[in-house]
């Protein structure tokens, strides 16, 4: 106890000499503060977007790879590109992998009931049966529903209620299969009441088998094809479509309020097919359970979520041994993840390289410091030892003495470095962007696609091939945050600093025998 | 047997072939005062560290009680079992009087109950009043300086309390003072007091005196 006691006194009754040795160790543990605060807060923000960006996984067609393709079974010289498909069992299959911490899936399918009329239906069109497209003029599509029906049934897509845009205004969520929701509008315009059941149509397709002759056949025909029936329709293009109808009897366990716009752009044809409020929302498994495993038709949106960003390569090898189709790429957003990214890291970088350059030059002036500190105070040391003062304990008053300088330094420097922090990290990611900016490539603009009447396949929340998050912005700030982990850090590394400076009085200690300090000294 | 005896000692430096103690040998007892004198460089200062326990023989043995004291701890028998008077005095100068005192009694781990107490009353005891006792090291005239060194050296009690040249920069009249209170310790405390000097005067209460010349040490009077 006498030992702390007779160090903290030692502290004032060296007051010159401790100011000095303090100054240093502040500069120093004032310099860490700041760097490493920013340098976890940055590790914080890089590691929450590669969560958010990294992790995400976007299956999308490459379309060079399908036109290749195309021409390669091309025998007259013209092409015919065919958008690739991944079969709704496939997309399932996916959520399997072991490489995946969640999967959201969500599917969707064009419908028709004759018993009820849909908003903005005209009766006098075509839509019933017919495919649909429309694109915005800015060349990117905007909607691809060309699976026909008046009606969307959608499977599992609460999106718009998580976000507030829909609230329930009677009844449930399905809280089993065969159950649905509808819109108040729908609901108004055919007087449904919950509890009601619907029946809705629909079509699915199969892949015309290889080994089906199909030179005889007609619009109309039927083939059994595994042991089911299906039409025979054949497209302007004399390609043979094999589908057939499927139903759906729906219960209405619920109504909700619609606040999204009907039409996702002013400019689109009114049609049926393209009205929000003619959405009908039940469940994924009841959507999928009236098609088989080698059926196409129903529209799946899937997102996966790697749990790892950097398993990317291995989820691609297992979603390719499922049957994932070359034409397909597998990748995460990495053109997001950079864009926003990048500055935080050279933010991070300089932070770094700032510390260890502080910390590498800190302690070698504090390593001289301290040694010429031990040298004035050799004269107290040898009275101590001569007094009979054993080595260590000597050791450890010099030691508490360091200690409690640094913990001052640390308190202070605490405080300055946390207020100080920030403006210093704002002023170095401000560069940090513009650099970022200056160097980031132009994102391609959209590509307009378009597929088959049939069943289509659909990515991540990015939308199809319109370079999806990619066009996320750079953070251009940074919340400075100190966290416990931060705090231990700079008590540890305090700690160190402060062993450290100890370690040349110890040095010096067990260097000279009392004798012989004395002697010199007199 | 004496509380100190030693047997034979001789004592060279470290990298010297000369042999600063040459076959020492003397008994001292508690309760009497000895004095060593001699010329300078004829190893009394030697002597008196290898007695100090700051360092240790090249031949022979020194003996505290039936110890050897190179067999010892010898940060705790400089600690517990020798006090020491040096003729720089080594304090700590930048401390008060107090403080050097307390300072002591806590190294040699001193049961008294209350440190502060015992140490101005012990400095009271060779001189010192309270209110000097309170001011720094610096601030002290040599011949306080070299009673707070006493105190300090029987803070804790010890058997023996060595002396070196504790008068050499003293006037005479506190010097007078000084052989007083270290007359006192042996004769009336019962304490074995080595004194190494070159005053005649301080031979006066000297109970043995013991000469030194070329590392070799004689017994020179003996007070009946």
């Amino acid at each position: 106890m006498y030992i702390f006691q007779n160090a903290l006194k030692n502290l004032v009754r060296n007051l010159g000499r401790n100011i000095m040795i303090g100054a240093i160790i502040f500069a120093i543990i004032l310099t860490t503060v700041i760097t490493l605060i920013i340098n976890n807060t940055a590790s914080a923000v890089i590691d929450d977007y590669k969560g958010r960006f990294g992790s995400e996984v976007y299956i999308r067609p490459n379309m060079e790879k399908v036109r290749d393709e195309a021409m390669k079974n091309s025998k007259d010289g013209r092409v015919m590109m065919r958008m690739p498909q991944i079969s709704s069992e496939l997309y399932l299959q996916f959520t399997n992998s072991e490489y995946l911490r969640e999967s959201i899936l969500t599917g969707s399918r064009g419908a028709n009931n004759s018993d009820i009329h849909a908003i903005d239906q005209d009766d006098n069109s075509e839509a019933n049966g017919n495919s649909g497209l429309s694109a915005s003029s800015g060349g990117m599509m905007q909607a691809m529903r060309l699976d026909g029906g008046n009606f969307q049934l959608l499977g599992d897509s609460w999106q718009d209620f998580n976000d507030g845009l829909r609230s329930f205004e009677s009844g449930t969520f399905p809280q089993n299969d065969n159950e649905c929701v509808i819109s108040t509008e729908l609901r108004d315009a055919n007087n449904i009441k919950i509890g009601d059941h619907l029946t809705f149509t629909a079509k699915v397709d199969i892949d015309t088998p290889i080994d089906l002759d199909t030179s005889g056949l007609s619009e109309g025909d039927t083939v059994e094809v595994n042991g089911t029936e299906y039409n025979v329709s054949i497209s302007a293009m004399e390609t043979v479509r094999l589908d057939r109808d499927v139903t759906y009897e729906l219960e209405v366990v619920g109504v909700y309020d619609d606040l999204t716009d009907e039409y996702a752009n002013e400019n689109m044809t009114k049609a049926a097919f393209l009205n929000k409020r003619n959405e009908v929302l039940t469940t994924l498994p009841t959507l999928l359970a009236a098609r088989k495993s080698d059926e196409t038709g129903i529209r799946i949106n899937a997102t996966y979520y790697l749990k790892e960003p950097d398993m990317i390569s291995d989820f691609e090898a297992q979603a390719r041994a499922m049957g994932l189709p070359d034409t397909f790429d597998v990748e995460t957003d990495a053109a997001s993840y950079d864009n926003v990214v990048k500055p935080v890291l050279g933010l991070k970088n300089i932070s770094i390289t700032f510390m260890i350059a502080v910390m590498v030059m800190g302690a070698i002036i504090l390593l001289l410091l301290c040694s010429i500190s031990i040298r004035e105070r050799k004269y107290e040391i040898g009275v101590l030892r001569a007094m009979g003062m054993k080595k260590f304990k000597v050791a450890l008053g010099l030691w508490t003495e360091i200690l409690t300088i640094t913990c001052i330094c640390l308190v202070i420097g605490l405080g300055l470095g946390v207020t100080a922090a920030q403006p210093v990290s704002d002023a170095i990611l401000k560069s940090q962007v513009s650099a970022a900016q200056a160097s980031a490539p132009q994102v391609p603009g959209g590509m307009m696609v378009a597929g088959k009447g049939g069943p289509m396949t659909s990515m991540g929340p990015g939308g199809f091939m319109s370079g999806g998050a990619s066009q996320a912005q750079p953070l251009s700030e940074m919340k400075i945050t100190l966290g416990l982990n931060t705090i231990l850090e700079l008590i540890l590394i305090s700690i160190l600093l402060a062993s450290f400076a100890g370690l040349v009085s110890i040095s010096k200690i067990t260097k000279y025998e009392p004798i012989r300090i004395l002697m010199e000294r007199n | 047997m004496g509380v100190l005896t030693l047997n034979n000692v001789t004592y060279k430096y470290e990298g010297t072939k000369k042999y600063v103690l040459n076959g020492v040998d003397a008994s001292f007892e508690a309760g009497k005062v000895y004095t060593i004198v001699g010329k300078s460089g004829s190893g009394k200062s030697s002597l008196l560290s290898l007695i100090a326990g700051l360092d240790i023989c090249t031949g022979g043995t020194i003996l505290h009680g039936d110890h050897d004291i190179k067999n010892l701890n010898r940060d705790e028998y400089r600690a517990k079992g020798i006090g020491v008077v040096f003729q720089s005095f080594n304090l700590l100068t930048n401390s008060s009087a107090i403080e050097n005192i307390v300072l002591s009694m806590n190294i040699s781990e001193s049961k008294e109950v209350d440190k502060k107490a015992f140490a101005y009353a012990l400095l009271e005891k060779v001189g010192i009043d309270r209110e000097t006792a309170d001011r720094k090291i610096l601030k002290l005239s040599g011949g306080e300086q070299q009673r707070v060194g006493i105190a300090r050296a029987i803070s804790h009690n010890p058997e023996i309390v060595i002396a070196d040249e504790p008068t050499g920069n003293l006037d005479s009249a506190t010097e007078e003072e000084i052989l007083n209170i270290f007359s006192a310790l042996a004769h009336d405390e019962g304490k074995c007091v080595i004194i190494v000097t070159h005053s005649k005067k301080v031979t006066t209460i000297a109970d043995v005196i013991y000469g030194m010349s070329d590392g070799k040490m004689a017994q020179m009077k003996k007070r009946d």
